[in-house]
């Protein structure tokens, strides 16, 4: 009797130290993403590729000064985006409205014709976004789940002519608001490729099935995202993208560093340039 | 403050209410809908059966895009239910995304009663009974069924 209650006790204090253990995770945890979130605004100030430089003065791979350099000669500017394990998703989102905004207010008539019909497509023919909260009704999700962030970008994208740079960097950097709301629905959308084409991914999904692996892998926030998203969620919206990859290896200078085109086939122009560095993802603007 | 939170909160109680899943309820607590109690009823067939388990539910501004804070209020014993009654359950934590409402979440800690995860264990007792001598485990499941009649706090 006496030893089972101290094994009791014993295991009543072990308990306790797990519930220690378990608030300090939490609670480290918090204290990282709000140190990112201080250090960090959700869509930053477009800077020169060459700020990028003094993270890598003292790294040993020779590829990243390099690789600055080149970006540097061949974009403009960077736009540098929260590192907060969403940044894939905030970067294409952003710099896909933003692609269009600058577009219609370029002065290029031809330009601003294009970003409009290209606003109206992902609004309705094809229909990406509609279309999409189908395919997502029928792959079981509830509308009541999804349809207040679906709403966030359809809005967006039929208020783009009265969009400005200025009000959509605005929409994207309130904690919670709608940007948010946006890079979340695009989590989802990438689901909704992924689930209504399991046998392209399947073989891609050790031990997964598309539904564990989009409840681990995609739908969380902050959750990061790899190559297999990233095809899904351009596929889904039909648009293209390039992705510069600057991983620190070495490379012919002659050359530079290789865009990587994602589903740009038959596509004159990516709806967005991103800049890959481990674990991270930036906006790159040629002009 | 974005009121986003509250209206989110506002559905999820209407569909609690319209379509309700078997076995649980909730709704927010007076005139506070960013603080819900809940109750999920043990399932039957299992030793938890008859069981009236109460939850605490606080939500943030930041609803839906952070998960609630999720409590037990009935003392418990299971693998994954730390002594203060908070859960370990994955898409509490890690695996949140906005996509779990509120009957989601209840459902969700319904089945973990059943069937706990035996990798992330907040109870060591329960989780090496449940391991090891399953008998005693659900003699100890059922103390806390019969206490959760009287645990009327």
């Amino acid at each position: 009797m006496e030893s089972s209650e101290r094994d009791q006790e014993e295991a009543t204090s072990e308990s306790a130290k797990k519930l220690q253990e378990y608030e300090a995770t939490v609670a480290q945890q918090n204290a990282i993403q709000e140190e990112i979130k201080k250090a960090q605004p959700l869509v930053g100030k477009a800077v020169s590729p060459s700020a990028l430089s003094p993270e890598y003065t003292d790294n040993v791979k020779p590829g990243f000064l390099k690789g600055i350099e080149y970006l540097s000669k061949r974009y403009a500017r960077l736009r540098p985006v929260r590192g907060d394990g969403n940044c894939f998703y905030r970067a294409l989102t952003f710099a896909l409205l933003e692609n269009l905004v600058l577009k219609l207010r370029s002065g290029d008539a031809a330009a601003a014709q294009a970003a409009k019909a290209e606003a109206q497509r992902l609004v309705d023919k094809g229909k990406p976004m509609k279309e999409s909260c189908q395919t997502l009704l029928s792959l079981g999700y509830e509308e009541v789940s999804f349809d207040m962030f679906s709403a966030e970008l359809l809005e967006a994208l039929e208020g783009i002519e009265t969009t400005t740079p200025e009000s959509l960097e605005a929409k994207f950097n309130e904690d919670g608001g709608s940007g948010e709301y946006i890079m979340w629905f695009c989590r989802l959308l990438t689901s909704a490729f992924i689930k209504s084409h399991p046998s392209r991914f399947e073989s891609f999904l050790i031990g997964d099935t598309v539904d564990t692996f989009c409840a681990r892998e995609v739908e969380p926030l902050g959750v990061e995202c790899e190559q297999l998203q990233i095809i899904a969620l351009c596929e889904q919206l039909d648009i293209g993208v390039r992705i510069e990859y600057l991983n620190g290896e070495d490379f012919d200078a002659s050359k530079g560093l290789d865009a990587v085109p994602v589903n740009m086939d038959g596509r004159q122009e990516a709806a967005a340039e991103l800049l890959f560095r481990p674990g991270h993802y930036d906006i790159l603007y040629t002009a | 403050m974005s009121t986003s939170a509250r209206r989110r909160l506002m559905r999820d109680f209407r569909r609690l209410q319209n379509d309700p899943p078997s076995g649980v309820t909730g709704a927010p607590m007076d005139n506070n809908i960013m603080v819900w109690q809940a109750v999920i009823f043990g399932p039957d067939d299992t030793p938890w059966e008859g069981g009236t388990f109460k939850l605490l539910l606080e939500f943030s501004e930041d609803y839906p895009n952070k998960p609630p804070s999720v409590r037990f209020l009935t003392k418990m014993f299971h693998p994954n239910i730390y002594n203060n009654g908070q859960i370990c359950l994955d898409i509490l934590q890690n695996q949140w995304s906005p996509i779990y409402d509120i009957s989601a979440i209840l459902t969700s800690i319904q089945s973990l009663l059943c069937d706990p995860n035996p990798a992330s264990p907040a109870n060591s007792e329960a989780s090496r009974l449940y391991q090891e001598n399953r008998r005693e485990y659900n003699r100890r499941v059922r103390e806390i069924v019969e206490m959760s009649w009287i645990d009327d706090a």
